[in-house]
C-alpha cells in the first residue's frame, strides 16, 4: 500500500498532469480519425518521450493510448465510422442514437462507460496482474482457436434478421482474412497476382470501407431529406444525468463488460477489437429486451465502450509481468520501456517497483482526466458534426477515409481496397447482410486459423491429432461457453414461445 | 420499384465467391490449405442454404431506395476515380479536384458563387490536413505528375 501512495505522489505533479491532459486530447483526436489507430498515435509520440524522465514519459504514452481507444467512439457515434477497430460495436447502437437526435447522450454515455471501464481495467492491472498473467500463460493454440470460435458465436446476435445471412457474412469475412501469406506454411494465398496483397488485406481499410462508405453513399442519395441539424441540441435537458444513469443505474452490464475487457486484454494478441464485440454479445444475450439492441439501446454502447477501455489496463498485465505485449500499442510501450532503460517482465516489480506502480497509477488518473475531457468536449463535438451541412460532411468524411486508409501503411492499394469494400459493403447491406459478421470474420480469421493449424500440429506430435482441441481443461470450459453462447438465441426464442403459449392458455 | 429476392442474389454471390476461391487453391501446401478449404465449403453451403431459402421462403425487399440515385452513383464514381488516380496525378491535386467537385455536386444551387465556395472549402481542408499528415506526421503522399 505504501508503494501505491508513493507512486501516486510522484505522478501528481503539474508537469505530469499537463502532459497527460495533452496526451489524452491528442489521443482522442487520433482515435476519432478513421484509419488513425491507437498504435500509430502511441508510436508517433514515443520519440518525444525519450528526453522525459521515465514516469512522465510512460504516463504521457499511457494517456495517449487511453485517449485513442476512447476517441474511436466519437466517429463511431456521429458518422457510423469506428475510429479504431475497438469501437466497431459502438456503431451498432451509437449511430442509431445520433439518428434519433440523441448523439449527445450517446457521447456522454460512452464517456462515462469508457472512463469507468478504464478504471476497472487499471484496478485489475494493479491488484490482479500476477494471477491473471498465470491464467493467460496457460492459453495455447487450441485455446486461442476456441476463443475465436466463441467470438464468432456473436454472429447469432448480430444477425438479428437472418441467421443464415449472418453466418454467410461471417464465413465471407473469414475467407477474405485468408488473403496474403499463410500463418503456417508460408504460402502466398488468394492475392490475384497483386503484390500489395501479400501482407494480407489491411483490416482497418476494410473496416472503414464497410462501415463508412455505405453510410456516406446513402447520405449522398438522400441529401435533400431531413438532416440531423434539424435536431435542436441546445434545447435538450438532463442529458448528462441520463447518460450517467444509462451507465451506472444497472451496473451489472457495465461491470460485466469491464471484466470481459480486462480479461480479453490480458490475452496476448486479443484486444479491444474482440473485447467490444464479446461484451456487446453478452449484454444483448443477458438483456430483457434484446430486440432493442442495434436500434439505439444505450446498454449496447455501455458494453462496448467499457470493455474496450478496460483492455488498456488488461493489455499491460502480460507486458509488465511477463514482458509479453498483449496488444500492438502495448508492443510500442514495450519499446518505450526498453528505451527508458527498463526491462519489461518480473524485474519491473523488483528493481523498478516505484516506476512500475507510478505508470499503473498514471493510467488510473488518465481515466479520470479522460472523463472530464470527454464531458467537456462531447457537446461541442456533437454540435460541430450536426451543424456541418451534409453537402460538406459527406465529401469531408470520404476525404478522411481516403487519408486514413492511406496513412495506415502508406499504401495506395489499401485505399482502393477501402473504397471497393465500401461499395461491396453497400450492396451487401442492401441485400440484408449486416457488416458486423463480415468484419468479425475478418478479425478473428487469422487467430482461428493459427490456433487451429498449430493446435493440430501439436496434437499430431503428441499422437492426439484433433483430440487435443477437446481434452485440455481451459478448452473444455471455452467449448461449453461457446455452445451456450451459440445456442442462447434459440433458447431465448424457445422460452419466449413457451411463455406466450402459457399466457394464451 | 419492384422488390427483389435478396436471398437469391445473396446466395448466388456466396456460391460464385466460393467457386472462385476454390479454383485458386490447387497449389497450396497441406497446412496452408486446411483452413481455407473448410471456410470455402462453409461459404458455399451457406450460399446454397440461401438459394434454397429463396425458393421456399425468400426475403423480398426493394433495393437502393434513395431520393436521388444519380447523386449517389455520381459520388461513388468520383470517389472511385479519386482513389484510382491519385497515385498518377498526385494526392493534393486529385483530392482538391475531387473534394471540390463533390461539395459542389451535392449542393442545392449550382451557381458560380457556390462553385468558388466549394473549391475554397476543399482547399482549406486539404491544406490543413496535408500539413498535419505530411509535415507533422511525415506521411509521404504520392506526388504523381503534378503534386
Amino acid at each position: 500500500m505504501d508503494i501505491i501512495f508513493q507512486a501516486l505522489m510522484s505522478v501528481l505533479s503539474i508537469k505530469n498532469l499537463l502532459l497527460m491532459t495533452v496526451g489524452i486530447s491528442a489521443g482522442i483526436i487520433a482515435g476519432a480519425l478513421p484509419g488513425f489507430s491507437a498504435t500509430m498515435a502511441v508510436a508517433l509520440i514515443v520519440p518525444f518521450t525519450f528526453t522525459m524522465d521515465p514516469i512522465t514519459g510512460l504516463a504521457t504514452l499511457g494517456a495517449i493510448y487511453s485517449g485513442a481507444i476512447f476517441g474511436g467512439c466519437f466517429s463511431a457515434i456521429l458518422v457510423n465510422t469506428p475510429g479504431t477497430p475497438s469501437s466497431i460495436g459502438t456503431t451498432f447502437d451509437g449511430f442509431p442514437m445520433t439518428k434519433q437526435g440523441r448523439g449527445e447522450e450517446a457521447i456522454y454515455t460512452a464517456t462515462f462507460a469508457s472512463a469507468g471501464g478504464g478504471v476497472i481495467g487499471v484496478l485489475a492491472l494493479i491488484f490482479l496482474s500476477i494471477p491473471l498473467a498465470k491464467v493467460a500463460l496457460k492459453f495455447g493454440p487450441p485455446e486461442y482457436f476456441w476463443v475465436s470460435i466463441f467470438g464468432l458465436t456473436i454472429i447469432a446476435s448480430l444477425a438479428s434478421k437472418s441467421l443464415l445471412k449472418g453466418l454467410a457474412g461471417g464465413f465471407f469475412g473469414l475467407l477474405i482474412s485468408m488473403i496474403g501469406i499463410a500463418p503456417i506454411g508460408g504460402d502466398v494465398r488468394f492475392t490475384m497476382g497483386i503484390s500489395s496483397f501479400q501482407g494480407g488485406v489491411e483490416v482497418l481499410s476494410v473496416l472503414i470501407g464497410f462501415f463508412c462508405i455505405p453510410e456516406m453513399l446513402k447520405m449522398a442519395g438522400d441529401i435533400n431529406k431531413q438532416k440531423l441539424e434539424d435536431v435542436n441540441v441546445d434545447k435538450q435537458t438532463g442529458v448528462l444525468m441520463k447518460a450517467f444513469l444509462n451507465t451506472f443505474q444497472k451496473p451489472i452490464n457495465f461491470i460485466k463488460s469491464s471484466v470481459i475487457g480486462s480479461f480479453v486484454g490480458v490475452l496476448p494478441g486479443a484486444g479491444g477489437n474482440i473485447a467490444n464485440l464479446v461484451a456487446y454479445n453478452e449484454a444483448q444475450r443477458s438483456s430483457k429486451e434484446p430486440e432493442t439492441f442495434g436500434t439505439g439501446n444505450p446498454a449496447g454502447l455501455v458494453a462496448t465502450e467499457s470493455s474496450n477501455n478496460a483492455t488498456v489496463g488488461g493489455s499491460m498485465v502480460p507486458l509488465l509481468t511477463l514482458g509479453i505485449p498483449g496488444s500492438p500499442p502495448a508492443a510500442i510501450l514495450y519499446g518505450a520501456l526498453m528505451l527508458q532503460g527498463l526491462k519489461p517482465g518480473p524485474e519491473l516489480f523488483t528493481a523498478n517497483v516505484k516506476i512500475t506502480y507510478s505508470f499503473m497509477i498514471s493510467l488510473l488518473i488518465a481515466q479520470i482526466l479522460m472523463l472530464f475531457i470527454g464531458l467537456f468536449t462531447g457537446k461541442s463535438m456533437y454540435k460541430i458534426v450536426t451543424k456541418i451541412p451534409d453537402r460538406i460532411l459527406v465529401p469531408s468524411v470520404i476525404f478522411l477515409t481516403v487519408l486514413g486508409s492511406y496513412a495506415i501503411r502508406n499504401n495506395v492499394m489499401d485505399v482502393v481496397v477501402m473504397m471497393i469494400s465500401g461499395f461491396i459493403g453497400y450492396i451487401l447491406k442492401e441485400l440484408g447482410f449486416h457488416p458486423g459478421p463480415i468484419v468479425l470474420g475478418l478479425i478473428l480469421g487469422p487467430i482461428a486459423e493459427k490456433g487451429f493449424v498449430q493446435g493440430y500440429l501439436m496434437g499430431k506430435a503428441s499422437g492426439q491429432s484433433l483430440l487435443i482441441f477437446f481434452t485440455r481443461p481451459i478448452s473444455i470450459i471455452l467449448i461449453i461457453i461457446t455452445i451456450f453462447s451459440a445456442s442462447w438465441p434459440f433458447i431465448r426464442a424457445w422460452s419466449k414461445k413457451k411463455e406466450k403459449g402459457a399466457v394464451i392458455n | 420499384m419492384k422488390a427483389k429476392n435478396t436471398d437469391l442474389i445473396g446466395g448466388l454471390f456466396m456460391v460464385i465467391t466460393a467457386l472462385f476461391f476454390w479454383t485458386k487453391m490447387d497449389k497450396f501446401t497441406p497446412y496452408a490449405k486446411i483452413f481455407p478449404k473448410a471456410i470455402i465449403i462453409l461459404v458455399f453451403l451457406s450460399g446454397i442454404g440461401l438459394l434454397i431459402k429463396s425458393r421456399t421462403n425468400g426475403a423480398n425487399s426493394e433495393l437502393f431506395v434513395l431520393d436521388d440515385k444519380a447523386k449517389m452513383i455520381l459520388v461513388a464514381a468520383i470517389s472511385l476515380a479519386w482513389v484510382l488516380l491519385f497515385k498518377k496525378i498526385g494526392f493534393v491535386v486529385t483530392s482538391f479536384l475531387a473534394l471540390g467537385i463533390l461539395i459542389w455536386v451535392l449542393g442545392e444551387k449550382k451557381s458560380l458563387k457556390n462553385f468558388i465556395m466549394s473549391f475554397l472549402i476543399a482547399g482549406g481542408e486539404i491544406g490543413l490536413l496535408y500539413y498535419v499528415f505530411s509535415k507533422v506526421l511525415y506521411v509521404p503522399f504520392p506526388k504523381g505528375f503534378f503534386f
